[in-house]
């Protein structure tokens, strides 16, 4: 397999995490049955996360729109106090009281900016949500694969990939992902939760094994 | 139902029986896995492989299984180069399907991900078909790492582990999933799926089991090269380094009629694990000659039913059972070990200042304090000691050598069970009536401060902690 192959895998997994924590609607639903395909051509079953994606859109393709929509607001949105399970970076790892929470946002919005990336008129409040830093690194994915394809080196990408996922995700995702297994009561939230996680303890593992390779590759 | 696919690229298809399995020969299955997508049922439980592991395509087999809907790590991979006859295959498919029956799932931080081949461009270009192998993973509930225990840490030979404000941390790319983190886990709070107690005693228990011949059991690293020998059962484990006395011991107590151990090469162990194994070998014959039996014979020892779950004769602190088991006809036998996970505790009254930290740290509760006739009290049970030494690392008067942990056995000293090894006394406070502190830690605090301050000093002699100020 080649690496351009790879990040399309990765970018496509991004993709479907970050649809699958957005607010869901039909067209999710509709749509998640195509990714199976098109992932198993980019080789998904040659890797350990398979199974949990395969189970996550199972989930999703069995579910209906009612229960699902019921079932993102009793996690993502409502509670009292805030809601049972955070989807914010921010709300997990910062303190409001010490201006901590600013801090992350703001950081985060000049990380993007560092990173090529434009943060969208309106969407100020989305900054740190998990959906977005997903879809954050499939666009670092997607930024990889097209620099490989044009013959341009990969190595600073590689490196952006290595530092947004050690610095952000890692450091909040898997706590977030084992609370909403342990809270959900829909069958589609508690998967989805087990494929990111499995997804991203691969992650931890082949990033810096991409970056490694990339950079003997060029000594 | 069980699917059995037997590579026929070097020899036929066996005619043998397999009781409730179906057994398909397939050609050139080792270099060709994919091959399986056609031939195993979608409603399969478990699926064993009759392979050559030199030429086996381990990551195009997993993908496979994958895709069948089989966890990779559940697979039971026989490799026919360790099988010299239809009865050594009959009995390792028996002991394979038994090991396989207790595989408790593996979960994503239980998978390695193997570092693509670095030895050509092409390697470090590509990723190729990635390849796993099971790895260790902590059970934060069951790892006491929050009262200080480190004992993971220190033993790992590739530095992957870490411990970090009460936590162990797994560095997994560091990782070489030796598996010596899961056998020295004074509380069994470490797990490699595929090495747990309960499969490795389903394993060779099946093993020894099958048929009426004697064999011995001989462990063998995963890296090792592979031979055949009648009479032996070889039990794949990562790395020999990660073997203890009880796990050497336990095949006996099951019938065994002798056990081994194979590092990975005649050169020695590639993680430098030799002189512990060499160590836990010394210690196990050790035990056999002292108990009274030749390290070479067996002595058929019929276990008590509850301890055959596995833990109690694979899991952590099990050298003590198997030690007990196989002493019924030495019963004062002592001996002095080197590496084996039993101790004795000693604690030198003169200089401990009955802290209790010692204690407090003790994983396995075989050091245990309380507060009785208004003295502090520590007890000791040998029988639960695995001699990890953390409370020797957390005791304050540590260059005093106020307690000194020993590695030996002494069946006199385990019959007489609990036992108290040090008691001080606790002045009462004079506003309160509860205890102050023991009365060594007092003098010990005097000394500290001397003459200097002598207001504190009968200060803190007088009254506890919570009167001080009043």
């Amino acid at each position: 397999m080649s690496l351009e192959d790879l990040n399309r895998l990765r970018q496509g997994v991004y993709r479907l995490a970050g649809a699958g924590f957005s607010p869901p609607d039909n067209d999710l639903i509709a749509g998640v049955g195509g990714a199976i395909p098109v992932l198993d051509a980019l080789g998904l079953f040659d890797y350990a996360f398979a199974p949990a994606i395969i189970e996550a859109v199972d989930a999703l393709t069995a579910s209906d729109i009612d229960s699902l929509g019921v079932a993102y607001v009793n996690l993502f949105e409502a509670g009292v106090g805030g809601a049972v399970c955070s989807p914010y970076e921010s709300a997990r790892l910062g303190d409001s009281r010490t201006g901590e929470v600013a801090q992350i946002q703001a950081d985060l919005k000049r990380t993007y900016l560092r990173y090529g990336l434009r943060v969208e008129e309106g969407s100020a409040g989305m900054i740190d949500h998990v959906a977005t830093e997903m879809n954050v690194m499939a666009a670092l994915c997607d930024l990889g694969t097209e620099r490989k394809s044009s013959g341009r080196n990969i190595d600073r990408v590689a490196l952006n990939q290595l530092e947004f996922l050690s610095d952000h995700l890692l450091k909040w995702v898997p706590q977030f992902t084992a609370k909403v297994q342990a809270a959900d009561r829909h069958r589609f939230y508690t998967a989805l939760a087990e494929a990111v996680h499995s997804f991203l303890e691969h992650e931890r593992q082949l990033v810096p094994l991409m970056v490694d390779a990339l950079a003997g590759a060029n000594s | 139902m069980t699917t059995i696919l037997f590579c026929t690229e070097e020899e036929a298809l066996p005619d043998i029986e397999v009781g409730d399995a179906v057994l398909i020969g397939v050609e050139d299955l080792c270099e060709l896995p994919r091959q399986m997508l056609s031939l195993v049922a979608d409603d399969e439980k478990e699926l064993v492989l009759a392979i050559h592991g030199d030429r086996l395509q381990l990551g195009s087999l997993q993908a496979a299984a994958r895709r069948l809907g089989f966890d990779p790590m559940s697979l039971g991979l026989l490799d026919l180069r360790s099988i010299s006859e239809e009865d050594g295959l009959l009995r390792a498919l028996a002991a394979t399907r038994a090991r396989l029956s207790r595989f408790p799932g593996s979960l994503p931080e239980q998978v390695k991900l193997l570092p693509p081949d670095r030895s050509t461009r092409r390697g470090l270009l590509s990723i190729g078909t990635p390849t796993y192998v099971a790895s260790p993973a902590i059970e934060d509930e069951i790892c006491v790492a929050g009262d200080g225990c480190r004992v993971c840490v220190s033993g790992c030979p590739a530095g992957a582990l870490s411990w970090d404000g009460g936590a162990v941390i797994n560095d997994k790319t560091s990782c070489v999933a030796c598996g010596i983190c899961v056998t020295s886990c004074p509380t069994g709070a470490v797990v490699n799926p595929i090495v747990t107690p309960d499969a490795i005693e389903a394993e060779i228990s099946a093993a020894i089991g099958y048929g009426s011949d004697p064999i011995g059991i001989r462990y063998r690293c995963r890296e090792a090269a592979i031979g055949s020998e009648h009479e032996w059962h070889q039990v794949e484990v990562p790395c020999t380094g990660m073997l203890t006395v009880g796990w050497l011991l336990a095949p006996l107590v099951l019938g065994a009629k002798e056990v081994d151990a194979v590092p990975c090469s005649a050169g020695g162990c590639s993680l430098s694990n030799d002189d512990r194994l060499m160590a836990t070998m010394d210690d196990a014959s050790t035990v056999l000659f002292e108990v009274g039996l030749d390290d070479t014979a067996s002595p058929y020892i019929d276990p008590p039913s509850d301890l055959m779950d596995g833990s109690e004769l694979f899991g952590h602190g099990s050298t003590i059972g198997a030690i007990q088991l196989l002493s019924t006809d030495a019963p004062e036998a002592r001996a002095s070990l080197q590496a084996a996970d039993v101790g004795t505790i000693t604690i030198e009254s003169e200089v401990c200042t009955a802290c209790e930290m010692c204690a407090n740290v003790c994983p396995t509760d075989a050091l245990q304090s309380r507060l009785e006739d208004e003295c502090v009290i520590i007890d000791f049970d040998p029988r639960s000691c695995v001699a990890c030494t953390q409370c020797v690392s957390a005791c304050p008067e540590i260059e005093s050598n106020a307690i000194t942990m020993t590695r030996s056995f002494d069946l006199v000293d385990w019959a007489s069970g609990r036992r108290e090894i040090r008691r001080e006394s606790t002045p009462s406070c004079e506003v309160c009536g509860q205890p102050i502190a023991p009365a060594a830690m007092l003098s010990r605090i005097e000394s500290i401060l001397g003459e200097d301050d002598k207001g504190t000093l009968a200060l803190i002699g007088r009254r506890c902690i919570n009167c001080r100020g009043r």
